[in-house]
Protein backbone atom coordinates (compact mmCIF):
# COMPACT_ATOMS: atom_id res chain seq x y z
CA UNK A 1 0.00 0.00 0.00
CA UNK A 2 2.97 1.93 0.61
CA UNK A 3 3.90 1.53 -2.76
CA UNK A 4 0.99 2.61 -4.18
CA UNK A 5 0.01 6.14 -1.74
CA UNK A 6 4.01 7.25 -2.79
CA UNK A 7 4.20 6.86 -6.70
CA UNK A 8 3.44 3.82 -8.05
CA UNK A 9 0.04 3.35 -10.30
CA UNK A 10 -0.49 -0.36 -9.94
CA UNK A 11 0.91 -3.55 -7.88
CA UNK A 12 1.96 -6.55 -9.33
CA UNK A 13 2.84 -9.22 -6.53
CA UNK A 14 4.00 -13.00 -7.48
CA UNK A 15 4.02 -15.33 -5.15
CA UNK A 16 5.09 -18.85 -4.69
CA UNK A 17 2.47 -21.08 -6.15
CA UNK A 18 2.92 -23.97 -4.01
CA UNK A 19 1.07 -23.96 -0.76
CA UNK A 20 2.56 -24.58 3.30
CA UNK A 21 3.91 -27.94 3.11
CA UNK A 22 5.84 -27.38 0.30
CA UNK A 23 6.75 -23.64 0.42
CA UNK A 24 9.39 -22.06 2.72
CA UNK A 25 6.37 -18.65 3.33
CA UNK A 26 4.36 -21.67 5.08
CA UNK A 27 0.87 -19.98 5.01
CA UNK A 28 2.21 -16.51 4.10
CA UNK A 29 1.24 -17.53 0.08
CA UNK A 30 -2.96 -17.91 1.59
CA UNK A 31 -2.35 -14.88 3.79
CA UNK A 32 -1.20 -12.99 0.35
CA UNK A 33 -4.35 -13.98 -1.34
CA UNK A 34 -6.76 -12.95 1.62
CA UNK A 35 -4.46 -9.78 1.78
CA UNK A 36 -5.13 -8.95 -1.62
CA UNK A 37 -8.83 -9.95 -1.98
CA UNK A 38 -9.29 -7.32 1.21
CA UNK A 39 -7.11 -4.75 -0.07
CA UNK A 40 -9.10 -4.64 -3.29
CA UNK A 41 -12.33 -3.81 -1.15
CA UNK A 42 -10.20 -1.12 0.84
CA UNK A 43 -9.03 0.53 -2.29
CA UNK A 44 -12.70 0.60 -4.33
CA UNK A 45 -13.86 2.43 -1.10
CA UNK A 46 -11.38 5.44 -1.58
CA UNK A 47 -11.70 5.03 -5.14
CA UNK A 48 -8.95 3.52 -6.53
CA UNK A 49 -9.90 0.68 -9.17
CA UNK A 50 -9.05 -2.64 -7.29
CA UNK A 51 -7.47 -3.58 -11.20
CA UNK A 52 -4.58 -2.10 -9.97
CA UNK A 53 -3.47 -4.59 -7.97
CA UNK A 54 -3.18 -8.18 -8.37
CA UNK A 55 -1.92 -11.15 -7.26
CA UNK A 56 0.02 -13.96 -9.52
CA UNK A 57 1.05 -17.31 -8.42
CA UNK A 58 4.13 -18.05 -10.33
CA UNK A 59 7.28 -20.81 -9.76
CA UNK A 60 10.49 -18.91 -9.90
CA UNK A 61 11.66 -21.35 -12.09
CA UNK A 62 8.29 -20.51 -14.70
CA UNK A 63 10.38 -17.18 -16.56
CA UNK A 64 8.02 -17.02 -19.74
CA UNK A 65 4.76 -17.37 -17.53
CA UNK A 66 6.50 -14.34 -15.36
CA UNK A 67 7.29 -12.46 -18.48
CA UNK A 68 3.13 -13.12 -19.99
CA UNK A 69 1.86 -12.07 -16.15
CA UNK A 70 3.74 -8.87 -16.52
CA UNK A 71 3.20 -7.90 -20.12
CA UNK A 72 -0.77 -8.82 -19.35
CA UNK A 73 -0.56 -6.54 -16.19
CA UNK A 74 1.25 -3.82 -17.84
CA UNK A 75 -1.34 -3.83 -20.91
CA UNK A 76 -3.98 -3.65 -17.80
CA UNK A 77 -2.83 -0.33 -16.66
CA UNK A 78 -1.68 1.07 -19.93
CA UNK A 79 -6.32 0.60 -20.17
CA UNK A 80 -6.54 1.93 -17.06
CA UNK A 81 -3.93 4.84 -17.63
CA UNK A 82 -2.69 6.71 -14.92
CA UNK A 83 -4.33 6.78 -11.17
CA UNK A 84 -5.38 9.63 -9.36
CA UNK A 85 -3.69 8.89 -6.34
CA UNK A 86 -1.51 12.34 -5.82
CA UNK A 87 -4.35 13.97 -6.42
CA UNK A 88 -5.60 16.72 -3.60
CA UNK A 89 -8.82 16.16 -1.67
CA UNK A 90 -11.02 19.00 -2.56
CA UNK A 91 -11.77 21.40 -0.08
CA UNK A 92 -9.40 21.46 2.88
CA UNK A 93 -6.73 19.06 0.73
CA UNK B 1 1.67 33.23 41.38
CA UNK B 2 -0.43 33.29 38.89
CA UNK B 3 -2.19 29.66 37.79
CA UNK B 4 -1.39 28.36 34.49
CA UNK B 5 -3.75 29.11 31.64
CA UNK B 6 -5.06 26.11 30.66
CA UNK B 7 -7.79 26.03 27.45
CA UNK B 8 -10.22 22.86 26.74
CA UNK B 9 -11.25 23.51 22.66
CA UNK B 10 -13.52 20.81 20.53
CA UNK B 11 -13.77 20.69 17.10
CA UNK B 12 -15.26 17.87 14.78
CA UNK B 13 -16.44 15.57 17.59
CA UNK B 14 -19.10 14.32 19.80
CA UNK B 15 -18.74 15.86 23.41
CA UNK B 16 -17.83 12.63 24.53
CA UNK B 17 -14.32 14.43 25.03
CA UNK B 18 -15.78 16.82 27.25
CA UNK B 19 -17.78 13.78 29.09
CA UNK B 20 -14.36 11.94 30.01
CA UNK B 21 -12.90 15.76 31.81
CA UNK B 22 -16.33 15.52 33.39
CA UNK B 23 -15.70 11.98 34.41
CA UNK B 24 -12.39 13.18 36.61
CA UNK B 25 -15.07 13.66 39.33
CA UNK B 26 -13.55 15.07 42.74
CA UNK B 27 -10.37 15.04 40.68
CA UNK B 28 -11.56 18.07 38.51
CA UNK B 29 -12.01 20.16 41.33
CA UNK B 30 -8.24 19.42 42.17
CA UNK B 31 -7.46 20.70 38.73
CA UNK B 32 -9.77 23.67 38.89
CA UNK B 33 -7.73 24.82 41.77
CA UNK B 34 -4.66 24.72 40.13
CA UNK B 35 -5.28 25.74 37.11
CA UNK B 36 -7.07 28.95 35.78
CA UNK B 37 -9.53 27.61 33.13
CA UNK B 38 -9.67 30.60 30.10
CA UNK B 39 -11.93 28.30 27.40
CA UNK B 40 -14.05 25.81 27.85
CA UNK B 41 -17.28 26.09 25.53
CA UNK B 42 -19.14 23.19 27.00
CA UNK B 43 -19.75 24.64 30.03
CA UNK B 44 -18.15 28.43 30.65
CA UNK B 45 -18.93 31.39 28.70
CA UNK B 46 -15.67 32.62 27.39
CA UNK B 47 -15.73 34.04 24.13
CA UNK B 48 -12.86 34.01 21.05
CA UNK B 49 -12.73 37.31 21.87
CA UNK B 50 -11.14 36.64 25.17
CA UNK B 51 -8.84 34.29 24.00
CA UNK B 52 -7.90 37.38 21.00
CA UNK B 53 -6.86 39.00 23.98
CA UNK B 54 -4.44 37.09 25.68
CA UNK B 55 -0.86 36.95 24.68
CA UNK B 56 1.24 34.79 22.85
CA UNK B 57 1.98 31.68 24.35
CA UNK B 58 -0.01 32.86 27.57
CA UNK B 59 -2.19 29.64 27.76
CA UNK B 60 0.29 26.89 29.15
CA UNK B 61 -1.57 24.18 27.75
CA UNK B 62 -4.97 23.43 25.28
CA UNK B 63 -6.53 20.26 24.92
CA UNK B 64 -8.24 20.34 22.03
CA UNK B 65 -10.39 17.66 21.35
CA UNK B 66 -11.96 16.97 17.70
CA UNK B 67 -10.51 16.16 14.10
CA UNK B 68 -10.64 19.75 12.27
CA UNK B 69 -13.26 20.27 9.17
CA UNK B 70 -14.15 23.53 8.86
CA UNK B 71 -13.14 27.29 8.36
CA UNK B 72 -13.98 28.04 12.17
CA UNK B 73 -12.31 24.98 13.33
CA UNK B 74 -8.96 26.00 11.51
CA UNK B 75 -9.03 29.86 12.61
CA UNK B 76 -9.46 28.35 16.06
CA UNK B 77 -7.15 26.15 16.43
CA UNK B 78 -4.58 28.19 14.52
CA UNK B 79 -5.62 30.86 17.36
CA UNK B 80 -5.13 28.89 20.32
CA UNK B 81 -1.74 27.54 18.82
CA UNK B 82 -0.52 30.75 18.78
CA UNK B 83 -2.01 31.64 22.34
CA UNK B 84 -0.25 28.41 23.33
CA UNK B 85 2.46 26.75 25.16
CA UNK B 86 1.83 23.61 24.54
CA UNK B 87 -1.07 21.82 22.56
CA UNK B 88 -2.35 18.14 23.25
CA UNK B 89 -4.65 16.78 20.38
CA UNK B 90 -7.01 14.97 22.84
CA UNK B 91 -8.94 12.50 21.48
CA UNK B 92 -9.13 9.43 18.79
CA UNK B 93 -10.48 12.92 16.87
CA UNK B 94 -7.99 15.17 16.98
CA UNK B 95 -5.17 12.22 17.20
CA UNK B 96 -5.72 10.21 14.44
CA UNK B 97 -8.88 11.84 13.00
CA UNK B 98 -11.69 9.01 14.87
CA UNK B 99 -15.35 8.22 13.16
CA UNK B 100 -15.51 11.73 12.15
CA UNK B 101 -12.64 10.86 9.73
CA UNK B 102 -14.84 8.14 7.98
CA UNK B 103 -16.65 11.45 6.15
CA UNK B 104 -13.24 10.77 4.54
CA UNK B 105 -14.96 7.93 2.27
CA UNK B 106 -17.04 10.84 0.54
CA UNK B 107 -17.04 14.65 -0.40
CA UNK B 108 -18.90 17.74 0.92
CA UNK B 109 -21.88 17.71 -1.61
CA UNK B 110 -22.42 13.51 -1.11
CA UNK B 111 -22.57 14.34 2.36
CA UNK B 112 -25.14 16.93 2.03
CA UNK B 113 -27.00 15.23 -0.22
CA UNK B 114 -27.06 12.34 1.95
CA UNK B 115 -27.51 14.61 5.44
CA UNK B 116 -30.09 17.14 4.21
CA UNK B 117 -31.77 15.54 1.19
CA UNK B 118 -32.17 11.44 1.03
CA UNK B 119 -32.27 10.56 4.77
CA UNK B 120 -35.56 8.97 5.54
CA UNK B 121 -36.45 11.37 8.86
CA UNK B 122 -35.65 14.32 6.95
CA UNK B 123 -38.12 16.79 4.98
CA UNK B 124 -36.40 18.91 3.12
CA UNK B 125 -38.78 19.85 -0.09
CA UNK B 126 -36.85 22.76 -1.15
CA UNK B 127 -33.74 20.93 -0.86
CA UNK B 128 -32.23 23.59 0.88
CA UNK B 129 -28.91 22.48 2.26
CA UNK B 130 -26.32 25.14 4.44
CA UNK B 131 -24.49 27.89 2.39
CA UNK B 132 -21.84 29.92 2.90
CA UNK B 133 -23.47 33.34 3.20
CA UNK B 134 -26.86 34.30 2.53
CA UNK B 135 -28.70 37.36 1.87
CA UNK B 136 -31.49 38.53 4.65
CA UNK B 137 -33.37 41.95 5.59
CA UNK B 138 -30.78 42.88 8.14
CA UNK B 139 -27.99 41.95 6.19
CA UNK B 140 -25.57 39.17 5.31
CA UNK B 141 -25.42 35.40 6.96
CA UNK B 142 -22.48 33.43 6.63
CA UNK B 143 -21.65 30.28 8.18
CA UNK B 144 -18.29 28.83 7.98
CA UNK B 145 -17.21 26.70 5.26
CA UNK B 146 -16.92 23.02 5.93
CA UNK B 147 -14.66 21.20 3.68
CA UNK B 148 -14.49 17.71 1.60
CA UNK B 149 -12.04 16.74 3.90
CA UNK B 150 -11.57 15.50 7.57
CA UNK B 151 -8.13 16.20 8.74
CA UNK B 152 -5.88 15.17 12.52
CA UNK B 153 -5.09 18.53 14.16
CA UNK B 154 -1.71 17.54 13.56
CA UNK B 155 -2.24 18.16 9.99
CA UNK B 156 -3.36 21.66 10.80
CA UNK B 157 -1.09 23.11 13.30
CA UNK B 158 1.47 21.40 15.09
CA UNK B 159 0.88 19.23 18.14
CA UNK B 160 2.67 18.52 21.46
CA UNK B 161 1.43 15.86 22.27
CA UNK B 162 -1.26 12.80 21.64
CA UNK B 163 -4.24 11.75 24.49
CA UNK B 164 -5.59 8.87 22.25
CA UNK B 165 -9.13 7.38 22.89
CA UNK B 166 -12.50 7.55 22.22
CA UNK B 167 -12.33 9.19 24.93
CA UNK B 168 -9.53 9.56 26.45
CA UNK B 169 -9.64 7.29 30.19
CA UNK B 170 -9.60 9.98 32.94
CA UNK B 171 -6.57 7.96 34.86
CA UNK B 172 -4.64 9.23 31.24
CA UNK B 173 -6.28 12.67 31.37
CA UNK B 174 -5.21 13.27 34.80
CA UNK B 175 -1.62 11.74 34.27
CA UNK B 176 -1.28 14.29 31.46
CA UNK B 177 -2.22 17.05 33.01
CA UNK B 178 -0.25 16.21 36.53
CA UNK B 179 2.72 15.88 34.19
CA UNK B 180 1.88 19.15 32.78
CA UNK B 181 1.54 20.56 36.17
CA UNK B 182 4.97 19.53 37.22
CA UNK B 183 6.89 19.61 33.66
CA UNK B 184 7.35 16.12 33.95
CA UNK B 185 6.67 15.15 30.05
CA UNK B 186 8.03 12.92 28.08
CA UNK B 187 9.70 13.88 24.43
CA UNK B 188 7.66 16.29 22.38
CA UNK B 189 5.43 13.95 19.99
CA UNK B 190 4.65 11.61 22.24
CA UNK B 191 1.59 9.65 22.81
CA UNK B 192 0.66 9.99 26.39
CA UNK B 193 -0.50 6.32 26.68
CA UNK B 194 1.68 2.95 27.15
CA UNK B 195 3.38 1.72 23.98
CA UNK B 196 2.36 -1.79 23.56
CA UNK B 197 -0.70 -3.67 21.86
CA UNK B 198 -3.38 -3.81 23.43
CA UNK B 199 -3.56 -8.33 23.14
CA UNK B 200 -0.24 -7.50 25.56
CA UNK B 201 -3.29 -6.07 28.35
CA UNK B 202 -5.64 -8.36 27.94
CA UNK B 203 -7.32 -10.03 30.62
CA UNK B 204 -8.49 -12.97 27.93
CA UNK B 205 -4.83 -13.23 26.69
CA UNK B 206 -4.54 -15.98 29.04
CA UNK B 207 -7.04 -18.37 27.50
CA UNK B 208 -6.02 -17.08 23.88
CA UNK B 209 -4.13 -20.13 21.69
CA UNK B 210 -1.16 -20.17 21.12
CA UNK B 211 -2.48 -20.21 16.60
CA UNK B 212 -5.84 -19.76 16.38
CA UNK B 213 -7.33 -19.65 12.78
CA UNK B 214 -10.69 -17.47 11.66
CA UNK B 215 -13.00 -20.23 9.90
CA UNK B 216 -15.48 -17.67 9.38
CA UNK B 217 -15.92 -13.89 10.51
CA UNK B 218 -18.94 -13.37 12.95
CA UNK B 219 -20.19 -9.96 13.80
CA UNK B 220 -20.93 -9.32 17.50
CA UNK B 221 -24.66 -9.45 17.10
CA UNK B 222 -24.69 -12.85 15.25
CA UNK B 223 -23.40 -15.22 18.02
CA UNK B 224 -23.74 -15.24 21.76
CA UNK B 225 -19.87 -14.13 23.32
CA UNK B 226 -17.97 -16.18 25.20
CA UNK B 227 -17.03 -13.45 27.86
CA UNK B 228 -13.70 -15.54 29.16
CA UNK B 229 -12.39 -16.12 25.19
CA UNK B 230 -10.57 -14.51 22.86
CA UNK B 231 -12.75 -12.66 20.47
CA UNK B 232 -10.53 -13.26 17.58
CA UNK B 233 -10.77 -17.08 18.58
CA UNK B 234 -14.76 -16.66 18.21
CA UNK B 235 -14.55 -15.42 14.81
CA UNK B 236 -14.76 -11.90 15.87
CA UNK B 237 -12.84 -8.86 14.05
CA UNK B 238 -10.64 -7.53 17.08
CA UNK B 239 -8.55 -4.44 16.83
CA UNK B 240 -6.48 -5.63 20.34
CA UNK B 241 -3.56 -7.28 18.19
CA UNK B 242 -3.16 -3.54 16.30
CA UNK B 243 -3.44 -0.84 18.84
CA UNK B 244 -2.58 0.92 21.27
CA UNK B 245 -3.11 -0.38 25.20
CA UNK B 246 -4.15 2.27 27.68
CA UNK B 247 -8.03 2.31 27.75
CA UNK B 248 -8.23 -0.23 30.35
CA UNK B 249 -9.91 -2.39 28.43
CA UNK B 250 -13.41 -1.35 29.43
CA UNK B 251 -14.73 -2.43 25.76
CA UNK B 252 -13.44 -6.02 26.93
CA UNK B 253 -14.85 -5.77 29.96
CA UNK B 254 -18.22 -5.02 28.13
CA UNK B 255 -17.57 -8.25 26.19
CA UNK B 256 -17.37 -6.32 23.28
CA UNK B 257 -14.51 -6.62 20.91
CA UNK B 258 -11.42 -3.54 20.43
CA UNK B 259 -12.54 -0.81 17.63
CA UNK B 260 -8.89 0.77 17.44
CA UNK B 261 -9.39 3.91 18.85
CA UNK B 262 -6.54 4.07 20.37
CA UNK B 263 -4.94 4.25 17.29
CA UNK B 264 -1.25 2.29 16.70
CA UNK B 265 1.66 1.84 18.41
CA UNK B 266 4.83 3.99 17.99
CA UNK B 267 6.10 3.04 14.55
CA UNK B 268 3.43 2.05 13.06
CA UNK B 269 2.70 4.26 9.94
CA UNK B 270 -0.92 2.91 8.72
CA UNK B 271 -3.11 1.04 11.76
CA UNK B 272 -5.56 -0.27 8.69
CA UNK B 273 -2.89 -1.43 6.67
CA UNK B 274 -1.48 -2.95 9.91
CA UNK B 275 -4.48 -4.98 10.90
CA UNK B 276 -5.35 -6.16 7.17
CA UNK B 277 -2.05 -8.31 7.81
CA UNK B 278 -3.07 -9.31 11.34
CA UNK B 279 -6.42 -10.58 10.90
CA UNK B 280 -5.41 -12.51 7.57
CA UNK B 281 -2.63 -14.02 8.87
CA UNK B 282 -5.39 -15.93 10.70
CA UNK B 283 -8.03 -16.54 8.55
CA UNK B 284 -8.92 -19.90 6.99
CA UNK B 285 -5.21 -21.42 7.99
CA UNK B 286 -6.73 -25.07 7.68
CA UNK B 287 -7.43 -27.08 4.34
CA UNK B 288 -5.50 -24.20 2.31
CA UNK B 289 -4.30 -26.94 -0.08
CA UNK B 290 -8.50 -27.20 -1.29
CA UNK B 291 -8.66 -23.59 -1.47
CA UNK B 292 -10.20 -21.99 -4.27
CA UNK B 293 -9.77 -18.64 -5.10
CA UNK B 294 -13.90 -18.20 -4.61
CA UNK B 295 -13.48 -19.69 -1.16
CA UNK B 296 -10.66 -16.85 -0.55
CA UNK B 297 -13.80 -14.14 -1.73
CA UNK B 298 -16.09 -15.40 0.48
CA UNK B 299 -14.24 -15.25 3.54
CA UNK B 300 -13.35 -11.87 2.49
CA UNK B 301 -16.81 -11.36 1.86
CA UNK B 302 -17.53 -11.73 5.87
CA UNK B 303 -15.78 -8.72 6.80
CA UNK B 304 -18.75 -6.16 6.29
CA UNK B 305 -16.88 -3.01 4.67
CA UNK B 306 -13.48 -3.78 5.41
CA UNK B 307 -12.42 0.12 4.77
CA UNK B 308 -14.25 0.99 7.25
CA UNK B 309 -13.51 -1.51 9.65
CA UNK B 310 -9.75 -1.30 9.46
CA UNK B 311 -9.87 2.40 8.95
CA UNK B 312 -12.58 3.15 11.91
CA UNK B 313 -10.61 5.57 13.85
CA UNK B 314 -7.94 6.56 11.41
CA UNK B 315 -8.62 7.14 7.91
CA UNK B 316 -7.67 10.84 7.80
CA UNK B 317 -4.30 10.11 9.68
CA UNK B 318 -3.83 6.75 7.43
CA UNK B 319 -1.66 6.59 4.36
CA UNK B 320 -4.92 6.65 2.40
CA UNK B 321 -6.19 10.31 3.92
CA UNK B 322 -9.62 9.91 1.82
CA UNK B 323 -11.70 8.93 -1.04
CA UNK B 324 -9.75 10.08 -4.36
CA UNK B 325 -11.83 13.02 -5.70
CA UNK B 326 -13.18 12.79 -8.95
Amino acid sequence: MEAFIKRADEGLIVACPYYSEACSHHTGNLSASYNVACLKAILSCVGIAPERIRLERISAVNMPRSVQATADFTEEIRRLGSSQLRKKGGKGG
Amino acid sequence: MAKPKVAFYWCASCGGCEETVVDLNEDLLKVADAVDIVLYPVALDFKRKDIESLGDGEIAVSFINGAVRTEEQEEMVKLLRAKSGLVVAFGSCAHIGGIPGLGNFWTRDTIFQRVYKEVPSVENPGGTTPQEKVAVDIGELTLPEFWDTVKTLDQVIPVDYYLPGCPPPPDLVMNAINAILTGNLPEKGAVLAPDKALCDTCPRNETKPEKISIKEIKRPYEIKIDPEKCFLEQGLICHGPFTRSGCGETCIKANMPCRGCFGPVDGVVDQGAKGLSAIVSILGLEGEERMTEEDVQKLIDGIVDPAGTFYRFSLPASLLRRRRME
